[in-house]
């Protein structure tokens, strides 16, 4: 139909778009809101369940407006006014960025393993 | 204070088309992103542009152009069969820095068959027949791209088909065209998904309350064993107790029926079940099947990358955000 | 013809009626025909659930639908009543895909006079005062020589199909008459698929003229607003606007819920239809069964979920898309055979805000072909003056539609012109006021038959 959204929007950031933009809540000590723009479940949902692990983060949530909007709001509050949001985001994106290194290097050797415990020449 | 898991990976199968693996020590949110980016946003090689020069077959343009968008193209570093990571090698159409498109960023293939000429060289039995275009006819301008018709030249071999047919001709009919590929990625069309299946499974845990278990009559544990229809039990032929059969792990599908079998079989309703098939929250089966245009270990390796990069890229934004 | 027709005959009447509007294949010689407006579509399949009156009719092999793998559930909240939830990625890969072949001609007729109607190549561009690259001249890219466009030629809002050129005087008996020229146009890009040109055969014979014209193509893709309707005395289902959900969200193809007013059969639909997947046949489900008993029933298909490792009942552990977690719940899922139905929005649509009118009565004129308003009835009138809206009655009837400003004088009571009142010979008393144009209309199409109304103004 004429009015339709074009594909790439749900992952080309637009040219007056940021990638993240953060909002500090007024009513809420240490929570603020980010806006991930063409971002979706994906990191999301992978981004909250890390900040949850974190025993200083008390709240994190995440909410995908609508289908047809490419962003994403993460909300997060910490526990200590020590901590800020930004930091606990920040940090959280360094583990999982750690564990995704470690899970190339393993997968790397698990295949190279599994090729040498199974020489079928095919490879 | 760092949160960081160590997750594990063990390797079940591989073979070109197909992976499979257990990801085991993290959480949903990892296996459910892996898979949503393995399924949408690894980078691959698919028809986006088609020049027509003639086509008089019976297809129209849009049709013919939809059929060579979905067949799956193939980067080959090496010059084998197997089918690589494109990311390397082209440069998304967008970002790139030509007018119209280059070797960069895009891939031309040439198509031009046409029936009369073709059927001087065909048997003569066959030359009543329909001419069958099929994905071979496209010639490419990069020698390390291809069509994808077979996984292996073992395969190639041994197959009858042709190729993936994209129209047939008649007598008098002309197909000339260029197609342009380009890499792009599946939340933009599902003609740059590179997997046919990707799906992972909780790894299910089996537990089996012998002692439970003893009250019940051969016939009962029969029963049990009968009323899963995934087939995950068995009765031990010597000591004639129920276990667990080999493989269970990746035949079960968490059915119904076997909890309806023994609530039957309780005399009160709050005695312990015989048998327990629950979702173990941090062990996951994997199964990824490629389209063909790419392998499928080559699949796991990109959308690990893509992760990677992403995060990358979303911690810089983060330290952005601190300033 | 539906697949387990059980209970709810209207169901099945109401199928019957549907099933002759879903885009399939119409005839084996469908593209040589030159239908008026042709729906096709690109990848139909055999229904995955048959009946004997299928076969006697040979559905198979001119289909007329595709098999969608549903789950019934709730997600989201976008799939409420009818609505279905597609996955993105098959409606790339063609699901619902068709083809419209719509047909544009003009009719090349001989004249009392001699004269006949001709088609001719686009004129000079020196005609045009930018030459070549005159907006106009660009109308005429698609004629060719004969005055007919070619084949495979891109059609733009306002693109000529057919050039044809008419004698401006079909009265007169001469030898010079000059010509003008009239053309079909045609709106929206589309592509000329066949043209078709002009026979001699006929200018003489009785019946229609012979016609000049093409088809064009037009391929519209599954999109928001699409009717599409499962054959079981399905409803028709809507799908919703842009709200196809990408591939990696999807637990499976399709959501759906069912209405209560859906019956047994799609239920026994999915389920046979289930069964035949995993053992790779087609299923049958008549409505009485037949005599040698090929009918597939609930337990034989049941029999055969459990033999392929399933759940008798059709349900299976679905996992979330979203974030990955399995769903509560058993979700009911299997084949059922959509049509789709020839109703498309984009068809449809229509709104106006200012547009053309009715010569007559200076109205808008009706119907979306003519970028016609939308009526406001009498039965919405009566709603309003039931609600005393009185002035939203006086710009709907009126003020929207076809206000009209006229003279009126108040000692005879009888419509004038321009402040005078040429039956009392008098200006004095003639004053303007405001009315629809129809009923200055009817006023003076009643003085014509002899009934004279006269008006009688009062100050407001």
């Amino acid at each position: 139909m004429a009015n339709r959204p074009e594909r790439s929007d749900a992952f080309l950031l637009g040219d007056d778009e940021e990638k993240i933009e953060y909002q500090p809540d007024t009513k809420v000590a240490n929570a603020g809101t980010f806006t991930l723009n063409k971002e979706d479940h994906t990191v999301g949902n992978l981004l909250r369940m890390q900040l949850l692990r974190d025993p200083q983060v008390k709240f994190a949530g995440y909410m995908h407006p609508h289908p047809l909007v490419n962003r994403i709001h993460l909300k997060v509050q910490t526990s200590t006014s020590q901590v800020a949001p930004t930091e606990s985001l920040s940090a959280a994106i360094e583990d999982l960025s750690n564990e995704t290194d470690h899970l190339i290097t393993s997968v790397t050797d698990a295949i190279e393993k599994w090729k040498r415990e199974n020489d079928t020449g095919m490879m | 204070m760092p949160q960081q898991r160590f997750p594990k990976i063990e390797i079940k199968h591989i073979a070109p088309h197909e992976i499979t693996f257990v990801l085991s020590e993290t959480d949903t949110s990892m296996a459910n992103t892996l898979r949503r980016i393995m399924i949408a946003e690894v980078p691959t090689l698919a028809i986006d542009l088609v020049e027509y020069h003639e086509n008089s077959s019976v297809l129209n343009d849009e049709y013919i152009a939809h059929r060579l968008g979905l067949i799956p193209i193939r980067y080959s570093p090496d010059g084998t069969l197997k089918g690589g990571d494109c990311h390397q090698a082209f440069v998304p159409h967008r970002e790139c820095v030509c007018y119209d498109r280059c070797p960069r960023c895009s891939v031309e293939f040439d198509l031009d068959v046409n029936f009369d000429k073709v059927n001087m060289s065909r048997p003569e039995q066959e030359r009543d027949l329909p001419l069958t275009v099929t994905s071979r006819d496209l010639i490419a301008n990069n020698v390390q791209v291809s069509p994808a018709h077979f996984l292996n030249e073992e395969e190639q071999d041994n197959a009858h088909d042709e190729g993936i047919s994209i129209v047939k001709l008649g007598q008098g009919q002309h197909l000339r065209l260029k197609a342009i590929a380009r890499m792009g990625i599946s939340k933009e069309h599902a003609k740059w998904c590179p997997v046919a299946v990707a799906t992972y499974r909780f790894w299910p845990e089996i537990t089996i309350n012998q002692e439970a278990c003893n009250n019940l009559t051969m016939e009962q544990k029969q029963e049990l064993v009968d009323a899963c229809p995934d087939r995950i039990l068995e009765l031990d032929e010597i000591t004639g107790n129920l276990k667990p059969t080999e493989g269970a792990e990746e035949l079960a599908t968490f059915t119904e029926d076997l909890k309806y079998a023994q609530d039957a079989m309780k005399r009160r309703p709050e005695d312990d079940d015989y048998v327990q098939v629950t979702h173990s929250t941090d062990r996951f089966l994997f199964s990824v099947e490629s389209s063909g245009a790419m392998d499928a270990e080559d699949i796991l390796l990109s959308s690990l990358r893509v992760l990677k990069d992403r995060l990358n890229y979303l911690a810089a934004e983060v330290e952005k955000l601190k300033d | 013809m539906t697949s387990g027709a059980t209970i709810r005959p209207v169901r099945n009447t109401y199928q019957s009626a549907m099933g002759k509007q879903a885009i399939g294949t119409v005839a084996i010689n469908q593209y040589s025909r030159f239908d008026g407006l042709l729906y096709t579509m690109v990848y139909p399949h055999k229904p995955m659930v048959k009946t004997r009156t299928l076969d006697i009719v040979n559905f198979d092999n001119i289909p007329a639908g595709q098999n969608a793998c549903i789950a019934v559930m709730a997600y989201s909240g976008y799939d409420i009543e009818d609505a279905v939830i597609l996955n993105k990625a098959s409606i790339d890969r063609g699901f619902g895909r068709c083809m419209v072949l719509k047909k544009q001609q003009t009719s090349v007729r001989r004249y009392q006079n001699g004269t006949m109607d001709r088609t001719c190549a686009a004129p000079d561009p020196s005609v045009f005062p930018d030459g070549v690259n005159d907006k106009r001249f660009a109308r005429f890219k698609a004629v060719d020589k004969d005055g007919l466009c070619n084949v495979g030629e891109l059609l733009e809002n306002g693109t000529v199909i057919v050039n044809k050129e008419s004698a401006a005087d079909l009265q007169v008996f001469g030898h010079v008459i000059p010509f003008e020229r009239a053309v079909i146009r045609r709106q929206g890009p589309d592509i000329v698929e066949r043209e078709r040109a002009i026979s001699d055969k006929g200018h003489d014979t009785p019946g229609p003229p012979p016609r000049a014209g093409g088809q064009v193509r037009v391929a519209p893709r599954t999109e928001g607003g699409v009717r599409l309707d499962s054959s079981p005395g399905g409803p028709p289902v809507q799908r919703h606007g842009h709200l196809a959900r990408p591939h990696h969200e999807s637990p499976r193809l399709k959501l759906a819920r069912f209405p209560s007013r859906m019956t047994v059969g799609k239920l026994i639909e999915l389920l046979v239809g289930k069964a035949g997947v995993f053992e790779g046949r087609q299923a049958y489900a008549s409505a009485f069964g037949e005599e040698f008993g090929s009918t597939d029933t609930v337990e034989s298909a049941e029999l055969a979920l459990i033999r392929n490792g399933l759940n008798y009942t059709g349900k299976d552990v679905f996992y979330s898309g979203v974030n990955g977690a399995p769903l509560d719940a058993y979700i009911f899922s299997g084949p059922v055979f959509y049509q789709k139905l020839k109703h498309m929005v984009l068809d449809k649509m229509h709104a106006r805000s200012r547009g053309p009118r009715a010569v007559l009565t200076r109205q808008p004129t009706e119907g979306r072909s003519r970028d016609g308003g939308l009526r406001l009835g009498e039965m919405e009138r009566d709603c309003l003056i039931a609600y005393g809206a009185s002035n939203l009655i006086m710009e709907r009837l009126m003020h929207s539609s076809d206000a009209f400003s006229a003279s009126v004088c108040q000692s005879c009571g009888l419509l004038q012109y321009k402040n005078w009142c040429q039956y009392c010979r008098s200006g004095e008393k003639v004053a303007e006021i405001r009315l629809p144009y129809a009923c200055k209309l009817l006023f003076q199409e009643l003085q014509a038959m002899n009934v004279l109304p006269r008006l009688r103004l009062k100050d407001a």
